[in-house]
């Protein structure tokens, strides 16, 4: 299973709100109307770039349905779905990134040293396309797949799921 | 995704510069959180600039909910000391297994 031990992740998010107060429905209203407007633009759009565009907004609405899902305690069925939606549209979204273009200057250093002013500036990680395509798809086949613990009926199958899918072997002596 | 692997938003999302500019100063709705200045600009005209705030405005949410969930630890590591559990439940959580709190069933003596 692809999940991190929370002393691994790093939740300051350095004064930024990220957009705590906001409404997810607005957000995504916001994402459906710039996917609409891709679509009027699409004939004024070189080839791919419409369905390239669109592909990236279905995977960011489809990602805040699966966290809002699952605060519910739903039909696993009914859960997995934004998970599969992602898993479909991972793969057109990697065959057309050779239509981006790098904008290096989109992201500054000047920014990390304002926002961790208190530790020596480290770089901005840039992980590899290949590094992100295939943690990505490895998330969204652990999404789907750790619903399958609800499921579960008894603890002995929930201990065999972490057994066999624990991204840390157990050492059995 | 760096973020996700655990590096913080320092060194990832956040150095952003339309990131930057959407939370800086911290908007107070939705239509505050933009990156042009200028609506008169020839950048505010650009539909691509809709496009890139719709998807900003996605990512920061999902950015926002995956860090509430693991600061309301619903996810946390279970360490038990060996010896107290069945030998092999012990090696799991030992070996830093995650469980969903809700699953955990209770510590046997």
């Amino acid at each position: 299973m692809c999940w991190m031990q929370e002393e691994d992740f790093v939740t300051n998010t350095y004064h930024r709100s990220l957009l705590d107060n906001m409404d997810r429905e607005e957000i995504r209203e916001e994402i459906m109307s710039a996917r609409r407007l891709v679509h009027s633009l699409r004939p004024d759009l070189a080839a791919g770039v419409a369905d390239a565009l669109c592909f990236r907004l279905e995977l960011r609405t489809a990602f805040l349905r699966a966290i809002e899902l699952s605060e519910l305690r739903s039909n696993p069925e009914s859960l997995s779905l934004p998970w599969v939606q992602m898993q479909a549209v991972w793969e057109p979204i990697n065959k057309s990134r050779n239509l981006s273009t790098p904008v290096p200057e989109a992201f500054s250093t000047k920014i990390q040293r304002r926002l961790a002013s208190t530790v020596p500036p480290r770089p901005i990680v840039q992980p590899s396309f290949e590094e992100t395509y295939e943690h990505f798809k490895r998330l969204f086949r652990d999404g789907i797949d750790v619903l399958e613990v609800l499921n579960y009926a008894d603890s002995q199958s929930l201990l065999v799921c972490f057994l066999r899918k624990s991204p840390i072997r157990p050492r059995l002596t | 995704m760096a973020w996700h692997l655990g590096y913080p938003l320092s060194q990832t999302l956040l150095t952003s510069v339309y990131i930057e500019a959407m939370l800086m100063p911290s908007p107070n709705n939705i239509q505050e959180a933009h990156f042009i200045r200028d609506p008169n600009s020839k950048a505010a005209k650009d539909p691509m600039a809709t496009v890139l705030r719709a998807y900003c405005l996605g990512l920061l949410k999902a950015c926002y909910y995956v860090n509430e969930h693991i600061k309301n630890e619903h996810y946390y590591e279970v360490r038990l000391p060996r010896g107290t559990w069945p030998r092999k439940t012990a090696n799991v959580l030992d070996a830093g297994g995650r469980l969903c709190h809700q699953h955990i069933p209770p510590i046997t003596p």
